[in-house]
Parts: structure tokens; C-alpha cells; sequence
């Protein structure tokens, strides 16, 4: 016989990546509504924030081990938030930036609960292309924007569209595949400058940025060549944003399926 | 929540704080009671100092994803 689901429910909610000011309206009125809080938060100042607001936050940031693959420790959390859930608590898991973006706990959670008749749902949060975009003056819509963790990036083989800006999350973490540590090497560094240079002169102007956790921070822009790739001082926040070769052209090709020409756009 | 956590919490929130701050960011600070110690630490942008005042646990900020190497 099918058993009834208790009255549990899980939200996910982002608390966005700078300090207590980009979490959302509805976002902080499920956390102080919740019964149960399970975070995965950048540090201690955050976990405080959130206590402030709900003492019933928990850290999942126990699950973590180096050496322990990142594979299991996402498991292990999705498994205390869904049995919390089961248990017949309204649960919230807050995640730092959006909850759902290049984060699979709530994800995994999600699919869980709604397989087993839950409630579950998901809100947006501050990510942190968001503040990219506005701390570096980039509107993505200009030339387009691909952007690829790192590492999946430079294993695939996948094209670049140089027209377009390209963001590559978790560059200090290039070319680390067991998901066991958190830094990369000086090889993978050489490899991954390589590869960009099927697409990019060695001389092309890169940006490395990393968005500020603490409001007296500023955002980190630092400006480089390519080539200079190893001897950058990485770590497991910072993004390569690479800027476009050149901007999008019109091609007669693509518009004469529209039945237009070039010397229709003056 | 300690001194330094509250006003940074306060500040992340508050846009007239945060203005305060930008002009006058030792002044802000010192009225809103922080110790030398952690005027310093913010003024010099030594963020593991900042962080170790806050309570530490500077932890793995990586992406969330087991699937990020699936290809």
C-alpha cells in the first residue's frame, strides 16, 4: 500500500554571493517561515546572517572531506535535506549565489521529493554572473556569452565562438578531474592556455574576476595576457572571463532565409 | 553575532550605511563600535584577517556539481 507523504515541503532559496543584501523578498520570508534551515554557505559572517534570521540553520559544510569525493558529499546532503522533508518539516536549503546554477544538491533534492509526492520548488537568487556582469560593465546581450565550468570546458573539445564573451567558472580548479581537492597545478595551467590558444593569440587581454562575499570588498578585476595564465594567483572562486576577438558580423547566408541583404541594415 | 559580523551584515542591507561608509569608512566604522584591530583589517582589505575576525570557517566555495566533468 502506497503511504500517504507527511506534511513536509522544501524550498530552495539563494542568499545570493555578497553579504546579507542580495537575497531576495519572498527568498527571507521562507527562511524565517522554515522549520528546518540547511545551508551551504561561504563562511562563518554568512552562517551567522542566516542564524540571525532562523537559529534553526544547520551547516551541511561537514559533509565536505579532502580526498572524499564531491560526488558523495552532494549525495550525503541531499539525502539529510530529503529526510527532513520526509520527517514532515517545512525545509528550506539555502545555497550562496542562485540555488540552482552550477549547483545540483537542490536539483537532486527536487527531483527526489517530487517523485515521492513532496512539494518542492525552487527560487531564484543573485548569481554570481549576475554581479559579473554588473562589476565588469558587461551586457551579454552586445555579442552573446557562452560560459562552461572550466574543466568540462577543456576536456570536451567544444568550439569557442570567439565573437562572443566567453566565462569560464572555476578556473582554479582547471583540469582537476578526481573532484577530490580544491586547487589545480602548474601542468594544468599550461595545458588549459594551450587549448585556449587554438582560439586565442597568447597575447589576448583576459580578465580574471572574483565577486566580493564581504561589503567592504571590492570585486577582483585583474587584467592579463593569456600566456600569463600560470603565473596568475588562482583560487576556488576566481573566473576567467575572456572578451571577444571580434564582435558579430551579419551573414548574407544566414539572411537570405529572411530574404534580406547586408545593405539592408545601412 | 559579534561587533564587526553586525556591521558588516548592517552594511550589506543598508544603503545609507554603506554611503556613510564610502565617504567616511574609519569614522562609520568607529561609530558603529568596531575595535582598531578590525578597523585595520577592513581598511587594509586583508581578507583572511576579516574573515578570522568574523568567526573564521572560510570554507571550499568550488561548484556544486557532480555532474560539471560528465561529458
Amino acid at each position: 500500500m502506497k503511504t500517504t507523504p507527511s506534511s513536509g515541503s522544501l524550498t530552495c532559496i539563494g542568499t545570493g554571493i555578497t553579504l546579507a543584501g542580495q537575497i531576495t523578498t519572498l527568498s527571507k520570508d521562507y527562511l524565517e517561515q522554515a522549520e528546518m534551515v540547511f545551508g551551504i554557505l561561504p563562511d562563518k559572517l554568512s552562517e551567522d546572517w542566516v542564524k540571525s534570521i532562523t537559529p534553526s540553520y544547520k551547516s551541511l559544510q561537514y559533509l565536505y572531506g579532502e580526498g572524499k569525493s564531491r560526488r558523495q558529499t552532494y549525495q550525503e546532503m541531499k539525502d539529510v535535506v530529503c529526510q527532513a522533508v520526509r520527517d514532515g518539516n517545512k525545509v528550506v536549503l539555502a545555497l550562496y549565489g542562485h540555488p540552482g546554477i552550477f549547483a545540483c544538491v537542490g536539483h537532486f533534492a527536487i527531483e527526489t521529493l517530487r517523485s515521492e509526492g513532496y512539494p518542492a520548488q525552487m527560487l531564484p537568487g543573485v548569481s554570481a554572473d549576475a554581479c559579473l556582469y554588473a562589476d565588469l560593465g558587461i551586457d551579454p546581450g552586445t555579442t552573446g556569452c557562452q560560459a562552461y565550468e572550466a574543466t568540462q570546458f577543456l576536456f570536451s573539445g567544444v568550439p569557442l565562438n570567439t565573437s562572443a564573451y566567453t566565462i569560464l567558472w572555476q578556473i582554479g580548479l582547471a583540469g582537476e578531474h578526481t573532484l577530490k581537492t580544491f586547487k589545480t597545478t602548474q601542468k594544468n595551467l599550461h595545458a588549459a592556455v594551450r587549448v585556449l590558444n587554438k582560439w586565442y593569440p597568447l597575447e589576448h587581454e583576459m580578465i580574471l574576476y572574483e565577486a566580493p562575499f564581504i561589503p567592504v570588498h571590492h570585486p577582483r578585476i585583474d587584467k592579463f595576457k593569456l600566456k600569463d595564465l600560470p603565473i596568475m594567483d588562482l583560487t576556488s572562486i576566481s573566473t576567467l572571463v575572456i572578451p571577444p576577438l571580434t564582435g558579430l558580423k551579419l551573414d548574407q547566408e544566414s539572411l537570405n532565409e529572411f530574404g534580406l541583404n547586408i545593405s539592408d541594415f545601412g | 553575532m559579534s561587533t564587526l559580523n553586525k556591521f558588516l551584515t548592517e552594511l550589506g542591507t543598508n544603503a545609507k550605511l554603506m554611503e556613510d561608509y564610502k565617504s567616511e569608512p574609519v569614522a562609520t566604522m568607529k561609530a558603529a563600535g568596531l575595535n582598531d584591530e578590525e578597523i585595520n583589517a577592513v581598511q587594509s582589505n586583508d581578507t583572511a584577517k576579516v574573515k578570522e575576525l568574523t568567526g573564521g570557517g572560510e570554507y571550499a566555495v568550488v561548484v556544486h556539481n557532480v555532474k560539471e566533468h560528465n561529458l
